[in-house]
């Protein structure tokens, strides 16, 4: 036997071998058995220690397991396998009374008198936290001036790149973005913008209702990320407020 | 030993054993249009039968295939079947696909196919900082997203060589724990979903464990939400018990399924409950001891059989064991700081932010350029819910060392060298902020190439069962070569494995071939 | 039972009409303290009676129109409805103090109407057309 095997993709020579041998001598209804290169060899389960002690012999034929291996001692003795587990009449009223079906309807029907989980949305809505991350808005001084500066950390620190930003020097010399885009459809809504931004421009708010019909309406542009914020203002200031001490 | 293929889709690896045997050609050119010749083997005489239909001979004769179930097409008119399960199967876990060929409801052959929901995740993540790779965590294995982050996060504070605070340990722990149970349990996914909101912001995508250690603190009152949660939740357990365990229904369908010894566990390099099932005691959390999981008690429950039934008693037990550390953790929690406090690694507190011009350059370099890490290689692995996840991150390319390091006795590892040579850097350690390469390792994936000995001779019913309790989830699956990326997954165990290697002795002729295969590739 | 029993204490406490309009809506029998009303004329409760609501249940909203949809309640009120805060907006001194002046009014989500949203560039052209400039002949 060489030391070295070969890492074979075909195992051809597992199936002739092993054909050769067998196929012809096998009764019909073991010639599926007689291709098992690869299953193991039955090691028979000890379902006296199993969870309860229960199987049926159905299982058991259907596996074509021995029923309870034999066990010797040292002097050749053999010993109870069953010595310890459930009586054979235990058993058999466990098995011919559904004990353990009924045992476990009857959780089943306690399930149907508890009250339902069922949230009916849009009515009742399941509990959100100020940390949610949901729909952006870009966010003005109290002033009402835009607080965005265009230093571009938020378009620089997105892992999916869906930020775009162009920025000018406005007539007052104060440099603000011309174009801050956000593909939403790129967006993965990891609040990375909202952590980068040193002025608390842009923001992840709580909304979470701003599905569309259309692709191109998640093609948020300046505006509409202002006009998020201009509505949204109250919302999004008081929950800030109310995380920023973790922040 | 001769076998023809003409199929221009097809590997060449038939072609080329051919050219090596020493048989003359049988009818192979003579074969007419869709159907195909494979070759005869001496041992039957040329029937009709080497000529047969197209399907996946995964590289057997004809006759071979017949004589194997004893389906002589004198005896019988029936071949086997072939059936794609998945990948729109709802059992299927989301994008699995499996051919199995099945005689009549009996499965003789699993062949998974991989890479529906390959992201190149693993390529994107060589162009991103250290900071900006971690989302994509989240999003591997997408029912334990926190325990994925954690595995990252390690990987690069084993890189960056720093220690975590021990209150975002006792977090990490905490959510770990939580996460396992939100892995193993649909039932009480939602309510821990909630947490994750809580303390992240988000249900499922939570971005929360960061290198050098966690996000944000915890939130007021959270941990007394948890403790009221995990007061109900043992009795939650125990009605599932109650309900499944020793039901018969659920036994016939479990017990004796899937079985998957020891053995097998370990050469097909299986994790998690997959190993525990089998009897194997293995568990990360005890063996390496991560985190905070030295300073809790808990127990790893170990199957007997590796059946189906013996990994779903696991995974109960382990969502009480997970109980128990959540409880520890509950208890053992102290307050303090939640990340390192180099501000070169992780962001500064915002008020600081705003007032100190320091940390505004840290914050401005933190989220533009990111942070580089030491040159260096690590392979950091966790217990995730579903097995080992790991993370393999290479932080520089290993270069032909210089002739003098070269001459250095006793020879030291080439990583050591290259810190010690402080001779002109390789090329990609030059202060990158990127990962040079991060490989990933999914647990399901694993589990994924023992699809076939496990489901072999089973119904095609059991299925189902397997797939379950090997708990796949294809998010967090890579392909080992990205030209790999959509191949039978019995040529991809085939190319790291030693397949049959038990009861299979080569012959040289098949020797030959292999050599030759290996070369063609 | 106990859910039967909630049900009926509910019809009689809000009596059959509120209960028949209920059924409409929300499709189940509520009852409740009144908390307050948007400027859409939403209608908005709570019930912290453990016995009688579940949590995730405890909040909800009345929508004044017939075509009703989640973002009709404005951000103040959706703050509260999802358990993000405590105390009402009219009793929330935080949300109060942070309404600035220059607020806008809140609108629903027009999608699928004329009034939905469509991108454009915010940003002037970087490339314009030549637009020849001649002067006229002496």
């Amino acid at each position: 036997m060489p030391f070295l095997q070969p890492r074979l993709l075909v195992p051809v020579g597992v199936f002739r071998s092993i054909a050769a041998t067998h196929a012809r001598a096998l009764p019909i209804s073991r010639r599926l058995q007689s291709t098992h290169t690869h299953r193991q060899p039955q090691s028979t389960p000890n379902y006296l220690e199993s969870a309860d002690g229960l199987i049926s012999d159905l299982t058991i034929r259907k596996h074509h397991r021995e029923r309870t291996p034999r066990k010797f001692d040292a002097h050749g003795n053999e010993l109870d396998a069953y010595k310890g587990g459930p009586s054979a009449i235990d058993k058999a009223v466990h098995l011919f009374f559904f004990t353990e079906i009924l045992r476990g309807m009857w959780i089943v029907l306690e399930q149907f008198f508890r009250p339902p989980y069922t949230i009916s949305y849009p009515f009742e809505k399941g509990p959100l936290s100020p940390r949610f991350r949901g729909e952006h808005a870009l966010r003005r001084y109290p002033s009402g001036e835009e607080r965005c500066i265009a230093c571009k950390l938020c378009e620089a620190i997105c892992p999916a790149q869906a930020i775009t930003i162009e920025s000018e020097a406005r007539m007052d010399g104060s440099r603000r973005t011309t174009k801050y885009d956000i593909d939403m459809t790129k967006c993965i809504y990891c609040g990375f913008c909202q952590e980068a931004c040193p002025v608390d421009a842009i923001v992840e708010t709580q909304n979470q209702e701003f599905s569309t019909e259309t692709r191109e309406e998640l093609l948020y542009n300046k505006e509409k990320l202002l006009a998020n914020g201009d509505r949204a203002e109250a919302e999004i200031a008081a929950n800030l407020h109310s995380d920023h001490v973790y922040r | 030993m001769h076998s023809l293929r003409w199929l221009g889709t097809r590997p060449v690896r038939r072609v080329s054993a051919r050219a090596l045997s020493s048989t003359p050609l049988s009818r192979a050119h003579a074969a007419p249009g869709s159907y195909h010749v494979v070759g005869h083997d001496p041992d039957v005489p040329n029937d009709p039968d080497s000529t047969v239909v197209v399907e996946d001979y995964r590289g057997m004769t004809p006759a071979e295939i017949l004589r194997e179930t004893g389906h002589a097409r004198t005896d019988n008119k029936l071949r086997h079947f072939t059936v794609n399960f998945g990948p729109q199967h709802p059992a299927a876990h989301g994008v699995l696909r499996m051919i199995l060929e099945l005689n009549g409801e009996e499965i003789l052959r699993t062949d998974p196919h991989i890479g529906l929901l390959h992201r190149g995740t693993e390529k994107l993540i060589e162009y991103k900082t250290y900071i900006q790779a971690l989302p994509y965590f989240d999003r591997l294995d997408y029912v334990s997203m926190m325990t994925n982050e954690l595995c990252y996060s390690l990987a690069v504070e084993k890189l960056l060589n720093i220690e975590v605070p021990v209150r975002a340990k006792w977090i990490r722990t905490l959510f770990g724990e939580i996460t396992r149970i939100l892995n193993h349990l649909m039932a009480e996914r939602e309510k821990l979903m909630e947490f994750y909101e809580r303390v992240s912001g988000a249900r499922l995508h939570s971005a929360y464990v960061r290198p050098g250690g966690v996000a944000f603190d915890l939130p007021h009152g959270l941990l007394n939400d948890i403790f009221m949660w995990a007061t109900q939740f043992g009795s939650r357990v125990d009605e599932i018990e109650e309900v499944v365990s020793a039901n018969r229904i659920w036994k016939e369908r479990t017990v004796g399924v899937g079985v998957v010894t020891a053995d097998d566990a370990r050469s097909y390099g299986f994790s998690g409950v997959m190993v525990r099932g089998s009897g194997i005691a293995w568990d990360l959390r005890k063996v390496q001891g991560y985190d905070m999981y030295d300073e809790v008690e808990f127990d790893i429950p170990v199957g007997k059989n590796g059946d189906c039934y013996d990994r779903y008693l696991c995974r109960v037990q382990e969502m009480r064991e997970s109980l128990r550390i959540i409880s520890q953790c509950l208890n053992k929690i102290t307050p303090g700081a939640i990340k390192v406090d180099d501000h070169k690694l992780v962001p500064p507190p915002r008020a600081s932010m705003k007032e100190s011009m320091e940390s505004l350059i840290h914050h401005f370099k933190i989220f533009s350029e990111g942070y580089s890490v030491p040159p260096g290689e690590t392979y950091s692995a966790i217990e995730a819910p579903k097995g080992e996840m790991a993370v393999y991150l290479v932080r520089c390319v290993l270069l032909p060392l210089s002739p003098s390091s070269r001459l250095s006795f006793p020879p030291l590892h080439p990583i050591l060298l290259l810190i010690q040579c402080s001779s002109p850097p390789p090329a990609h350690s030059d202060g990158s902020n990127r990962p040079y390469r991060c490989a990933i390792r999914a647990p399901g994936f694993a589990h994924l190439a023992g699809a076939d000995f496990m489901m072999r001779h089973h119904f095609l019913a059991d299925a189902v069962a397997i797939i379950g309790t090997m708990d796949l989830v294809f998010g967090g699956g890579r392909p080992v070569d990205r030209d790999e990326t959509d191949m039978p997954m019995s040529v991809v165990r085939a190319k790291t494995k030693d397949y049959f290697a038990d009861s299979f002795c080569p012959t040289a002729a098949q020797t030959t071939k292999v050599k030759v295969r290996m070369a063609s590739k | 039972m106990p859910s039967l029993q909630r049900y009926l204490r509910s019809i009689y406490r809000v009596g059959f009409r509120a209960w028949w309009r209920q059924l409409q809506y929300i499709g189940d029998a509520k009852s409740g303290r009144f908390v307050g009303q948007d400027q859409f004329g939403n209608k908005y409760f709570e019930n912290y009676n453990a016995e009688e609501e579940v949590p995730g249940r405890q909040r909800w909203v009345d929508f004044a129109q017939h075509h009703y949809h989640a973002s009709q309640v404005p951000p103040e009120w959706h703050s509260w409805i999802s358990h993000i805060r405590k105390d009402p907006p009219t009793e929330d001194a935080m949300m109060t103090a942070s309404r600035q002046p220059w607020q806008q009014p809140w609108t629903e989500n027009l999608t699928g109407t004329r009034g939905a949203y469509k991108s454009y560039n915010t940003a002037a052209p970087k490339i314009n057309a030549w637009e020849p400039k001649s002067t006229p002949r002496a």
